[in-house]
């Protein structure tokens, strides 16, 4: 036999017991309100006293608990999950797109515009800059919107799939949460090739994981901005573009820290004098050209002035070592700081051809940095001489997050 | 444990279609349908008000019904109930149903012919 309740405790079990969204749960428990206030005024037009009367109404409701399952049960229908999930996917994504496009638009707006702020107050202060505006800025932005997108993803999708199937949200969110972890990570990790930096590396996997967690949400609205329209948020967007493009133009314009003093310190890698074969400084006549392929190799190739000079130079300098150094970048020159090359070959001069081309395999680092790569002939008593030098940034890290992470380079 | 178990179990079953019948009639709220399903059986049938919001938020997710919040004239708003064509004709399968239930029903609980020689 149910306990004489109050009023208010046995909607409350009522609506501890109803799956549904909170404004269903609100209707829910007004009409139940009503009722009780009917069915009271009821029993008191039949004699009760006001306090049976109420104690009647409750008890004609039943077990609150399974009144409120049953009323949640009620907005389930298989039928028109099925149906509704394709629509509610739909429509979350066509919203989400939208989203997207504006975060994006906004946010690396914004990005750019701290970031070359924050350039042209370096350079106002002589400070050095490096190159950033090629470097972790974009991929923070990348990371941030992309991790910002899942969130508003999973903030928005499981309301929208449990609104068109007429389903409870909670019990949509943890299914739509847990498939969107499983999805996002599947493809993100495996899929896509990009250009990796240890911020994209760190940042891209934050994707799914926020998609779940927002996904878990407590039910309330699906947007937090309910009465912007799409064309004040693309206007917004639009405005904030212009504004990061003007001063972005005029920023670069005067932030050109590659054509300042340019100067190379290579002392340590070796000296550039060729004493006894009459030269001094590089090699005259000697070309060198230092390219990056995809793979991780550089090509390095050399040409002397002609085949009785490089006989000379091979019995002077029976070894020749290519040699990819990495390079510290101040904001007026470029030096070496002499610990150690990134990669080394070394070739036998004497039985090498005239002209030929060097290839070796090296380690590609991980993210964009100059690196200076330098043929130096080494003679048998250990001395070095630069044959030629040339300094390049190598190429960005091209791959999967899956290789980035265990490909084990 | 109810004095009348048999016509408790059949209400259960019967519910949507006591609700539907007397929606056909015109709009009502629950309490309404309550008290509406109670004098027309004379008092026969008192419908479990547990079970009545379940049919009725039920028939309505499946289009048999459509409601609407109005306010009262004095006390709270109430949401009203209306049937729909999709609900018509759930009502007219029941009854079909219903009636073959029944005339069954009779003949199985029919005293038995006596048996000839």
């Amino acid at each position: 036999m149910l306990e004489p309740l109050d009023r208010t405790a046995f909607l409350r079990q009522v609506a501890d017991s109803v799956d549904l969204q909170p404004i269903e749960v609100g209707e829910v428990l007004e009409e139940l309100t009503s009722h009780l206030s009917d069915a009271a005024a009821g029993w008191r037009d039949a004699g009760l006293d006001p306090d049976d009367a109420e104690r009647r109404a409750i008890r004609g409701l039943g077990d609150p608990a399974r009144l409120g399952r049953e009323l949640g049960e009620a907005h389930h229908e298989r039928r028109q999950l099925l149906a509704a999930v394709g629509g509610g996917i739909w429509s979350a994504l066509t919203f989400g797109i939208w989203s997207f496009l504006f975060v994006w638009i906004l946010f690396g707006g914004v990005g750019l515009i701290v970031t070359v702020g924050a350039v042209s107050v370096l350079q106002g202060l002589r400070l050095g800059t490096g190159n950033w505006l090629s470097g972790g800025a974009d991929s923070l932005i990348t990371a941030a919107v992309t991790t910002i997108w899942f969130a508003w993803m999973g903030w928005v999708l499981p309301q929208r799939v449990a609104r068109a199937a007429h389903r409870s949200v909670r019990g949509v969110q943890r299914a739509v949460g847990l498939a969107g972890l499983g999805i996002g990570t599947a493809l993100l990790w495996w899929i896509p090739t990009l250009a990796m930096d240890p911020i994209l590396a760190i940042g891209l996997p934050i994707g799914p994981i926020a998609f779940c967690v927002a996904a878990q949400r407590p039910c309330r609205g699906t947007d937090p901005f309910p009465t912007t329209t799409v064309k004040t948020r693309l206007g917004v967007a639009l405005a904030v573009a212009a504004v990061t493009i003007a001063l972005g133009l005029s920023t670069m314009a005067a932030s050109t820290p590659f054509q300042r003093g340019f100067g190379f310190d290579t002392a340590s890698i070796g000296a550039s004098d060729f004493a006894g074969l009459g030269t001094s400084d590089t090699l005259p006549g000697a070309s060198f050209q230092v390219t990056f392929g995809t793979s991780p190799t550089v090509t390095a190739s050399a040409s002397y002035p002609d085949d009785a000079w490089f006989r000379e130079f091979a019995a002077r300098y029976p070894t020749t070592s290519l040699e990819v150094w990495p390079v510290v970048a101040t904001a007026t020159d470029f030096y070496v700081p002499g610990s150690a090359p990134i990669a080394t070959m070394r070739l036998d001069t004497t039985k090498q051809a005239f002209d030929d081309p060097i290839t070796m395999d090296m380690p590609m680092p991980r993210t964009p940095e100059i690196v200076l790569t330098v043929l130096v002939a080494v003679g048998s008593d250990g001395s070095r001489a630069i044959i030629g030098s040339n300094a390049v940034m190598t190429p960005t890290w091209h791959g999967t997050l899956h290789d980035w992470w265990f490909s084990g380079r | 444990m109810s004095r009348h178990p048999l016509r408790t179990e059949l209400m259960k079953g019967a519910m949507a279609y006591l609700v539907l019948t007397v929606l056909r009639e015109g709009e009502l709220y629950g309490y309404q349908i309550v008290v509406k399903i109670r004098e027309r059986s004379d008092g026969a049938f008192a419908p479990s008000e547990g079970s009545l919001y379940p049919t009725l938020h039920r028939l309505e997710t499946e289009g048999g019904l459509e409601a609407v919040w109005r306010d009262g004239e004095k006390g709270p708003r109430r949401r009203w109930y209306r049937i729909t064509p999709a609900g018509l004709a759930k009502l007219a399968a029941l009854e079909e149903e219903w009636a073959a239930f029944s005339v069954a029903v009779h003949r199985v609980a029919a005293r038995p012919e006596p048996s000839r020689a």
